[in-house]
């Protein structure tokens, strides 16, 4: 009933009041069909637009991995004998080794021409991609640093010398080789600073003091200053397509 | 509208594989024919900022070709891509228009009308490894259109395409040309005659004929053989 009694509640007062006439209804018609038809009337999106983007469409395992490894630090950090430092630096670089890949995805998976010939072309998609997963990993890299025994400084030294230098690798080795063999070398690169580390930690402990904080400085400098330098050829790699 | 190719050379230790070509193209479509090796997909790269010329300018309405307004009006199907393992037909078109700049809403009412146009509005929701190879080919056209180009280059866009969905193309690059150029290469010289307005024929890395389709008396198949044993 109620149904009915609106229905025709509608009915009485379409025909008591009259809508009002369109005005300018062709022409607005026409503006749409101009609008959809001429491409540089189209809404765009911005470089901001085109982060969020890009956050998006990395990939699920990346994070799922990033978080498997810094679970498994915190975890592996309860049966050592030392505090959590053995165990970070240990992990931290499988941490470096999947943002060097994620980055580089599109040339291991034959995506690099159709990007680059993109108005936000592979070189904005790969800065894109290394800002986003190099963020969260100095997140988490803080976060261990802060929560660690001993000066936060030093901490935060000692953590980015393995990452920066297994960067630096895995940018050498994306550099000179491709697909499954490039990611080959990058876990072996990982694992080779991973076994460095833990036996700095377990075997000579001594250059973890305080009054070593110099050395690691300049050693971290050394290391940062390469691996900007690796990171700029990889850049221009992506700039053009290496012509065979 | 115009794409003009001054001089255009790509040279690789001792090899030119594009040798000094220079054009002048207006909406329209152009065939482009030539041997394995002769240089056409390097030319198309370097059309499409994605390989640097060793020298001569390439510039679309005085907008040079390294800029990212040119990039802005391109339309780019290489012979072979690739595409992310996880991608469906629609992330990958998807992807692809937020890399060519367009805003959300626009982006999917523009991927669902070219799925429809490659008739593959049933596979949208596939993954890309599930498709046959006439399927991505299919898919790749539809990428290359997604930002309403004003270049369209194509290389090989037929191969893998069955009989009907070539004759579906042609009428697509043919409704494409009043306001478009299309550069299209092939291997095919049926398709290229049936549509193509100018004919550019390329050996060694130079360009060795250009003209019109209507200025050839014979059959283009012949010409083009022709033009191989001339030299």
């Amino acid at each position: 009933m109620k149904q009915e009694n609106k229905k025709r509640l509608v009915r009485e007062l379409k025909r008591i009041y009259e809508g009002p006439k369109p005005v300018g209804k062709q022409a607005f018609l026409a503006e749409m069909r101009e609008r959809e038809e001429n491409p540089l009337n189209w809404p765009k999106i911005g470089r901001g637009h085109m982060l969020a983007v890009q956050l998006r469409y990395i990939s699920k395992g990346v994070w799922a991995l990033s978080l498997v490894i810094f679970f498994t630090i915190l975890w592996s950090s309860r049966y050592v004998e030392e505090d959590l430092r053995w165990a970070v630096c240990a992990g931290i670089p499988f941490l470096g080794m999947v943002m060097i890949l994620e980055s580089f995805r599109s040339m291991a998976c034959g995506m690099e021409e159709l990007e680059l010939s993109c108005r936000f072309s592979l070189k904005n998609v790969v800065l894109a991609r290394m800002g986003i997963l190099g963020c969260g990993n100095l997140l988490l890299l803080l976060t261990f640093a802060v929560f660690m025994e001993g000066r936060w400084a030093c901490n935060v030294l000692y953590f980015l010398f393995p990452y920066l230098l297994t960067c630096f690798g895995c940018l050498l080795a994306t550099r000179r080789l491709r697909g499954r063999e490039g990611l080959y070398v990058c876990a072996g690169i990982a694992a080779a600073v991973s076994c460095l580390e833990s036996w700095i930690n377990n075997s000579c402990k001594w250059m973890l003091e305080a009054e070593y904080g110099g050395f690691w400085f300049l050693a971290v400098g050394v290391i940062l200053a390469l691996t900007v330098r690796e990171g700029f050829h990889m850049i221009e790699k992506t700039e053009e397509l290496i012509w065979n | 509208m115009e794409l003009k190719v001054d001089r255009l050379t790509k040279q690789y230790k001792n090899k030119i594989a594009v040798d000094r070509v220079s054009l002048k193209l207006t909406p329209g479509i152009y065939g482009l024919l030539g041997a394995n090796g002769a240089g056409k997909t390097t030319l198309m790269r370097m059309l499409c900022g994605i390989l640097t010329p060793t020298g001569g300018s390439i510039t679309l309405d005085e907008t040079d070709v390294s800029t990212e307004e040119y990039r802005d009006r391109l339309g780019y199907l290489p012979q072979d891509f690739g595409y992310y393992p996880n991608f469906t037909g629609w992330d990958f078109l998807m992807y692809l228009a937020a890399l060519k700049g367009l805003e959300k809403e626009q982006a999917k009412r523009r991927c669902r009308e070219l799925l429809e146009l490659v008739s593959l509005t049933s596979m949208e929701k596939k993954k890309i490894k599930t498709y046959s190879g006439g399927m991505k080919q299919r898919l790749g056209i539809a990428q290359a259109l997604l930002n309403r180009p004003k270049l369209l280059v194509l290389d090989e866009p037929t191969a893998g395409l069955d009989p009907k969905e070539r004759i579906r193309f042609r009428k697509l690059m043919e409704q494409m040309a009043t306001d478009c150029i299309v550069l299209l290469s092939t291997h095919i010289v049926s398709d290229v005659e049936q549509i193509a307005d100018t004919i550019l024929i390329m050996k060694d890395g130079q360009l060795i004929y250009e003209k019109p389709r209507e200025a050839i008396q014979e059959a283009l198949e012949q010409l083009y053989m022709r033009k191989f044993e001339e030299d």
